[in-house]
């Protein structure tokens, strides 16, 4: 995995977006009328890096035009700051806006970390099985 | 006039309210895990490969460990990278059980007051029940775990 160094180019009030996907769901009811999202989504045990969009440089159409039915959750990169995580800044060909959250050296992100991240997104767009 | 009683193969089984519910809650959650070890790679969008067979085994194993604890039943997510993972919830807190790509088992608890503790976990019915009975303890605190 190749050493990720924090982007000071993205500031602590940008946001960042995650995919939600509709199948399988990655949410539940939370009991209060509302869906929470599971840290599920914020964990990935291949890499231990979670790839996010920087909202600055794309569009909801365009974070979810090849999965119109996955939802779309919004986070502040402070956020991950704040819990000693980095946010690097990753662009690929087809998405100049990819970034990643990730731990520094190569020990993923910590399950409480997920669940926090995971509890403070905020939803910008439900999957399809949940659309109103 | 006579009445001849039923003849039975078996003794019959008379279920608690508890059983018959912990049998649902089992037969929905292993429906679960078969449909999730289907998903194909990119599951997630961002490249995820398949749960691996490892993963799923284990969490059926655990499920059926599970069962004998009073848990109510979990909430199963798949996790980016091949693994699974088994939640419960409660006002102001929950639990965690992720079970990785290759098997192993980790843990996460979160109390009332957002304490969480997290770690690894052997895959002992003596382990999965401190962690059942600390679940299942109202107002439980993260520092009596």
């Amino acid at each position: 995995m190749p050493q990720r160094v924090d982007a000071s180019e993205i500031s602590n009030d940008d946001a960042l977006w995650r995919r939600i996907v509709n199948h399988p769901e990655w949410i539940s009811a939370d009991g209060l009328g509302g869906w929470r999202v599971s840290s599920a989504a914020f964990l990935d045990r291949r890499s231990g890096e979670v790839s996010v969009h920087w909202a600055k440089l794309t569009t909801q159409t365009q974070a979810l035009a090849a999965y119109p039915d996955a939802g779309l959750v919004e986070i502040l990169a402070g956020l991950p700051r704040s819990l000693d995580l980095i946010v690097a800044y990753d662009p690929q060909v087809d998405d100049p806006s990819h970034s990643l959250i990730c731990a520094p050296g190569d020990c993923g992100v910590s399950k409480s970390k997920a669940r926090k991240l995971a509890a403070t997104a905020r939803w910008l767009v439900k999957p399809q099985n949940i659309r109103a | 006039m006579s009445y001849a009683l039923p003849k039975l193969d078996k003794p019959p089984v008379v279920e608690s309210a508890g059983e018959v519910e912990l049998a649902r809650w089992k037969r929905e959650a292993l429906g679960k895990l078969a449909e999730l070890a289907a998903l194909p790679e990119n599951w997630d969008s961002y490249g995820s490969p398949a749960v691996q067979p490892l993963a799923r085994q284990r969490a059926a194993d655990l499920l059926d460990l599970l069962g004998q604890f009073k848990l109510p039943a979990p909430q199963i997510f798949p996790v980016p990278g091949g693994g699974l993972q088994l939640e419960w919830q409660k006002a102001g807190g929950g639990m965690e059980l992720e079970i990785l790509p290759d098997g192993s088992l980790e843990f996460l608890i979160e109390d009332a007051d957002g304490q969480m503790r997290e770690g690894g976990l052997a895959f002992s019915r003596e382990d999965l029940a401190r962690m059942s009975l600390w679940f299942t303890r109202s107002q439980a605190r993260v520092v009596e775990f």
